[in-house]
């Protein structure tokens, strides 16, 4: 137990200490510095989130049921919580950089996991914080329960987050039996995205279930919980102040974790010598290529690590993937045929707020200056005019947006959930935000950049520019959402004119970041 | 060829790691820089080729301020750096095109040199392979064919011979001989003071940041040996 508890310390350190999270030009200025903008961003980011949890809170407290926020906040942690731990588990678990270190050490592969897992728990807690305590927050604001619901909630905190950590950590470890490198990762990242695909359309498909549930009584909310996952009828329970239910719920969370380490440690060493062996050498053919411009080299270099990496790419494409999903699933079963006008004009602001959303969370431009980590020198060294570096990381950004973008948009037209012309600015008014996130993105990287890592989720989960470009990435989809209810509700004007209003704040967005990039961006890359 | 003067930096205000340096490399020369860990080698280093900004002092190449015209300084010299960090998801001679495409290497030329380089460093082979299946000398050795690729005139090396097995390691001095009889210069740090001794004609001792010996080889080490003169000026 003692060197598990030494194993968590020094893997919590890396992952959350604040200052650990940026380096480079603001490690210069201090710790207070850093601290102050790691308060900064947590409240930023807690900010955004109190906004969504009060405003669907107060929704649904009209609707007479304040606990399916804590269903729908729940599942959305659990869900996003699970995602990151299926993707990265393998790269953190198994294939850390002091891997070689600690298994040289005097510990147990169960120590090793064990001591690695409480500190990926740990650093979970931080971003489910940001979930679940808003959520806990607008709950006892519209439910109004007892003082006792202090205590439900930080059991909930601690435990919740528990059940997709393991079953996450569950599915990478499934996966890792098959990692051999070479062609069979890319069979098993194939498989990986297939899966994450099914389980997300059938979660579209159970929606309108979800919904009927959510819409119905209080009592009805947690049967539906019960119907799809027993714990999280138990956790609903616990959260309404059921103490057995509660307990219960704790000591499935608990034994479920304990037993992921102990399966996912068996044969750990021969796993993680598999899985750290330098793939078998493949002598391809040595063809020289046609010269191209410096721009496409850069390019390519960018898209072929990108799409190279799984864990990378799923941390950072899942809410374009989850966006272009739905649409093609709402243009394959015509969901919008029954729809009216009047619905359709409702409708489209509140799809154009959802693609911002999940395009605010693809942000490759604001990990790519810490991805290049060590090789930063050489780019450095080469004859590119930086301007040149930006456009190839700041192109693959708005590439991986905007062609989700562009097929969302035309699916929601065929799927009539949407009229042409109204789909057409929401095309506009998401590409202008994904140029918008991009720049930003990359601007806040080049001020805190991350070069230092074990492995390649911590240049997305344990940075600071990460999280402040989704903080970004939140408050101005917070902001979209205040234009639409007041240009909707209070001045009563045409979703068409909200819409261009919304593209319009994005196209200003994007110029007024553009420009400051422009301004800063080669005195902060040079400064690296 | 690569002028440094009055070099000047710093990390933290006040505190230098590199002060008031200057050098002189001049065609033809393979100038050996050394000194101890944390001496201020890999800083002067990297600000010659642009890796790192400096705020005193100027970098010139070929007379031209790297300061001023980074880029147009940049395509006349080769970086090598101490640890050789690649795209390990490219293979091998994506890595080199890469870089070709970068230099704006024609398409003929870049198959010519890539195969002369890659034979003479016994990786011709393996340039289909992905990087990540390397081992660091090979790592090390596809750097140095990348640095080769567009022809530089100038060669500026970070303890190159780390990691090199003896036979390429003997290879690449042939190449930075060949280098400078050409008319170009090489500039490299190294801890390996036979290695320097032998195959530079001038050199350049640094202790905490500071130049404490500069000159051809013969007139810093005079009648000693280099390793008897480096423990004694750097004691």
């Amino acid at each position: 137990m003692k060197n598990i508890l030494t194993l968590f310390r020094a893997e919590a350190y890396s992952s959350l200490n604040p200052r650990r999270m940026v380096e480079s030009r603001s490690k210069n200025k201090g710790g207070a510095v850093n601290l102050l903008f790691g308060v900064f961003l947590v409240l930023l980011i807690i900010g955004s989130a109190c906004f969504y949890a009060f405003t669907i809170g107060k929704a649904l407290s009209d609707a007479g049921t304040p606990e399916s926020l804590l269903f729908i906040f729940f599942a959305a942690d659990a869900l996003l919580t699970l995602i990151t731990a299926a993707s990265t588990g393998s790269a953190r678990m198994f294939r850390a950089t002091n891997m070689d270190a600690l298994m040289s050490m005097p510990l147990t592969g169960f120590q090793i996991y064990t001591g690695k897992l409480m500190a990926f728990l740990a650093e979970n807690y931080v971003y489910s914080a940001i979930i679940l305590i808003p959520a806990f927050a607008a709950y006892a604001y519209y439910a109004a329960p007892s003082l006792m619901f202090i205590l439900a909630a930080a059991a909930l905190f601690l435990t919740v987050p528990m059940i997709p950590v393991g079953l996450g950590l569950l599915i990478s470890a499934l996966f890792s039996l098959f990692s051999f490198g070479g062609r069979s990762r890319t069979v098993r990242n194939f498989i990986g995205i297939a899966l994450f695909v099914g389980f997300y359309l059938l979660l579209m498909s159970k929606s309108g279930d979800i919904m009927a549930y959510l819409i119905a009584s209080g009592g009805g909310v947690i049967d539906a919980a019960g119907r799809y996952f027993p714990p999280l009828k138990w956790a609903m329970e616990g959260a309404l102040l059921k103490w057995g239910p509660l307990l219960l719920f704790a000591a499935f969370a608990v034994a479920l974790i304990l037993l992921v380490a102990w399966l996912a440690s068996l044969r750990f060493g021969r796993r993680v010598g598999a899985l750290n062996a330098s793939p078998k050498a493949k002598a391809g053919a040595v063809k020289t290529e046609a010269a191209r411009s410096a721009f496409s080299a850069l390019f390519r270099k960018e898209a072929a690590g990108y799409f190279s990496s799984f864990a990378y790419f799923m941390n950072t494409a899942f809410g374009p993937i989850m966006l272009v999903v739905g649409a093609v699933y709402m243009a394959a079963t015509r969901s919008g045929a029954a729809t009216n006008d009047a619905m359709r004009e409702a409708l489209a602001p509140i799809m154009m707020l959802v693609a911002v959303l999940a395009t605010s969370t693809c942000s490759t431009a604001a990990s790519s200056i810490s991805i290049e980590g060590s090789r930063l020198g050489q780019l450095k060294a080469m004859p590119v005019r930086p301007r040149d570096v930006f456009a190839a990381k700041i192109a693959l950004n708005i590439l991986v947006c905007s062609v989700p973008a562009l097929l969302a948009g035309v699916c929601l037209i065929a799927a009539g959930v949407v009229k042409p012309a109204d789909g057409l600015i929401i095309i506009a008014g998401v590409l202008c935000f994904a140029v918008f996130t991009s720049v930003a993105g990359l601007l806040v990287n080049l001020r805190h950049p991350k070069l230092e890592w074990t492995n390649e989720n911590a240049v997305v989960k344990q940075s600071a520019s990460v999280g402040l470009t989704l903080g970004i990435g939140f408050v101005f989809s917070a902001i979209c959402g205040a234009v639409f209810y007041l240009l909707t509700f209070k001045a009563e004007v045409g979703a068409t004119v909200t819409l261009a209003a919304l593209a319009g704040l994005a196209f200003v967005a994007a110029l007024c970041a553009s420009l400051l990039l422009k301004a800063k961006g080669e005195k902060l890359y040079n400064s690296l | 060829m690569l002028r440094i003067e009055r070099f000047s930096k710093a990390y933290e205000k006040g505190v230098y790691a590199v002060r008031d340096l200057s050098l002189h490399i001049e065609k033809g020369d393979i100038f050996g820089f050394i000194g101890h860990n944390g001496a201020g080698k890999t800083t002067t280093i990297k600000a010659a080729a642009g890796v790192h900004g400096f705020d005193e002092g100027e970098i010139y190449i070929d007379g031209v301020s790297l300061k001023e015209r980074p880029v147009e300084c940049k395509r006349r010299f080769a970086y090598i750096p101490d640890n050789p960090e690649l795209y390990t998801n490219m293979k091998g001679i994506k890595y080199l095109n890469f870089v070709a495409d970068i230099y704006g290497v024609s398409a003929s030329e870049r198959a010519e040199r890539v195969e002369k380089y890659g034979r003479m460093l016994e990786i011709y082979d393996d340039l289909g392979s992905v990087i990540s299946s390397y081992s660091h000398g090979m790592k090390q050795k596809l750097v140095i064919i990348s640095a080769l690729i567009h022809s530089p005139k100038l060669l500026i090396m970070d303890e190159p011979f780390v990691g090199l097995d003896p036979r390429a390691a003997f290879t690449v001095k042939e190449l930075m001989a060949q280098l400078v009889a050409e008319g170009g210069a090489v500039f490299f740090s190294t801890h390996v003071l036979d290695v320097a001794e032998k195959i530079c004609n001038k050199m350049a001792i640094i202790k905490n940041g500071s130049l404490i010996a500069c000159g051809t080889t013969a007139e810093i080490k005079g009648d000693n040996s280099l390793e008897e003169v480096f423990l004694e000026l750097t004691e």
